[in-house]
């Protein structure tokens, strides 16, 4: 690699391809907290692969996408490429909050790359939302369904307390845990003052 | 790429590590918000005690070695992991019920009061469990025919919110209908206490019918299997012999009956904790009989049609026959009272308490 630096342009002149790779080094508040490590390293990765015969390569703007930082060359390059590619992926499973490890998840007006505790505020809110608004619809049309414990999704049951959930008999003579959309009309006090202290954790991304 | 979908039902196993990561952020975060109203001495439903069932590696080990298997055999032992998997390896507990819960049963079955004191002891300890958990040793409920005794532990399993099995001892051959039957026999097949756990609550009511009446064979009770389940140290690692997949089933709660306790095993009687249950008193036999009633009621399909109240002078009737014959006078009072055309009962319609002497009449003369 230091044969290859060697024999590229010479000193005090910046190639085209070093130039690139510096600018994108400023433009990486454009790209989200947690994936700046990823493609930072991308970039000392680039930077250690100048060479001569890369001199002409530009680096084209990184493009921030749902699912990882994209960063592509002018020209055809295995090398170049692999490290884009290593960095596309890299960010694809990365948090892009928190840089901790994640996926892509749908939220409810787009798709991000969020770890659990990220998604965590997200999901709640979202379920929140659904069922505040099933409850709604349920209450026009007068009728009191019942709801069981595996139908409730985690998420929103982590916010029902215990005591709302009754034992009941079910078809195959087993019992399940269930409650009621009357029983969960009580909790949506609770639930507006949760969306409402969710607002400010979610506002990031939204 | 996985894509989870909040809009949808949740993929994957429930105790998954993201989820569980995003559970304790949602609790943190509800924690951080209380209702205002709200009484925090009472779990979230996402903090239901839970416990593995299983170990994940060990039921690994136990699907490869299904693989080795006769055809039959595979299919049988493959089926019975698939639904395992399908509940996952964390299962519910049962919790501590609420103490009206148990005031409840004590209004219905005035003569079981030390019992259901005891429990309420056990649901005190419980209440000292971050998840309020409930466990109670097993209990041997002894005395004369017709006490309540196997009506108790049915009550005591839905105040708890548990799986009620009741294993019948006195027809009991052979402990593989408890503890399976292993793979070398063609008939072989998971026991009564593996398909227990096969629900999303690992903490079911088994109760032991009729303990004292075990077979009397020598070389091999059939009650060999309590001895292993009955303490809790043993009990963790429950191996039914068809499938061969230890079970965690140190959190099933055990209740006996028996009329005799000096016929049951020594090493069996001494793992219990022995109450005896007497007959009711008569000043107790009008919540008995009121008891029987709604019970009657709630499950016959006529019980709509009459009034589910018993007037005194019926229960002063009722209360001269024996607890067990208290159903079937009450249903033959009902019926009479429906041809008669009226919704509601009256004394004459309850059958006279059966004469002593009459009931000797038939059969082998008593000198």
């Amino acid at each position: 690699m230091s044969k290859l630096n060697n024999e590229a342009a010479p000193p005090n002149v910046e190639t085209i391809f070093g130039q690139t790779i510096e600018m994108h080094c400023h433009r990486q508040m454009d790209v989200p907290e947690g994936w700046r490590p990823a493609f930072l390293d991308a970039l000392v990765a680039l930077n250690a692969v100048k060479c001569a015969k890369r001199d002409n390569l530009i680096l084209l703007s990184p493009v921030v996408r749902h699912d990882g930082v994209h960063v592509q060359a002018s020209g055809e390059d295995a090398v170049v490429d692999g490290i884009c590619r290593k960095l596309r992926h890299r960010t694809r499973y990365t948090c892009r909050k928190c840089g901790r490890p994640g996926h892509a998840r749908r939220l409810p007006l787009d798709v991000r790359v969020l770890c659990g505790s990220c998604a965590a505020p997200r999901a709640m809110k979202a379920k929140i939302e659904e069922c505040m608004a099933s409850l709604t619809r349920s209450a026009e049309s007068g009728l009191d369904r019942l709801i069981t414990f595996d139908e409730m999704p985690p998420q929103l049951r982590a916010t029902i307390p215990a005591a709302a959930w009754q034992k009941v008999a079910s078809g195959n003579g087993q019992g399940t845990y269930c409650t009621t959309q009357s029983e969960l009309r009580k909790l949506t006090g609770h639930w507006r003052h949760l969306l409402l202290a969710l607002e400010s954790v979610t506002a990031d991304l939204e | 790429m996985h894509l989870e979908l909040f809009t949808g039902r949740q993929r994957g196993s429930p105790a998954s590590r993201d989820l569980a990561i995003q559970l304790a952020c949602i609790r943190a975060f509800v924690a951080e918000h209380p209702r205002p109203d709200a009484d925090t001495s009472l779990p979230l439903a996402a903090e239901l005690p839970l416990r593995p069932v299983y170990s994940e590696a060990e039921f690994e080990k136990r699907k490869a070695w299904a693989l080795g298997l006769s055809e039959e055999s595979r299919k049988m032992v493959l089926t019975h992991l698939k639904q395992a998997r399908a509940l996952g390896p964390m299962r519910r507990v049962a919790r501590v019920p609420q103490p009206s819960c148990i005031d409840a049963i004590e209004t219905d079955f005035p003569h079981c009061a030390p019992v259901l004191e005891w429990i309420r002891q056990f649901v005190a300890l419980g209440k000292l469990c971050p998840g309020q958990e409930l466990s109670f040793p097993p209990l041997l409920l002894s005395g004369p025919p017709g006490t309540g005794k196997t009506a108790l532990s049915q009550r005591l399993a839905r105040a708890l919110g548990t799986e009620h099995h009741t294993i019948d001892i006195a027809s009991l051959h052979a402990g593989f209908t408890i503890s399976g039957l292993d793979t070398s026999y063609s008939t072989a097949r998971p026991g009564l206490v593996w398909d227990a756990l096969q629900h999303p609550c690992m903490s079911p009511l088994i109760l032991l019918d009729e303990l004292d009446k075990a077979a009397d064979d020598q070389r091999r009770t059939p009650l060999g299997f309590l001895y292993q389940l009955l303490e809790p140290m043993t009990a963790r690692r429950f191996v039914d012999a068809a499938i061969g997949l230890p079970l965690d089933a140190s959190a099933i709660l055990w209740i006996a009956t028996c009329n005799e306790p000096a016929a049951i095993e020594p090493a069996i009687r001494s793992r219990f904790q022995e109450f005896e249950v007497p007959l009711p008193k008569s000043t107790q036999m009008p919540a008995v009989a009121r008891s029987i009633n709604r019970e009657m009621l709630a499950i016959a399909p006529w019980g709509d049609a009459f009034d589910h109240e018993l007037s005194p002078d019926i229960l002063e009737r009722v209360s001269a026959i024996p607890p067990r014959r208290v159903l079937h006078a009450l249903r033959s009072a009902y019926a009479t009272a429906a041809l008669h055309g009226r919704r509601r009962l009256i004394a004459s319609d309850v059958p006279l308490a059966p004469d002593a002497k009459r009931a000797h009449a038939i059969g082998f003369i008593h000198q």
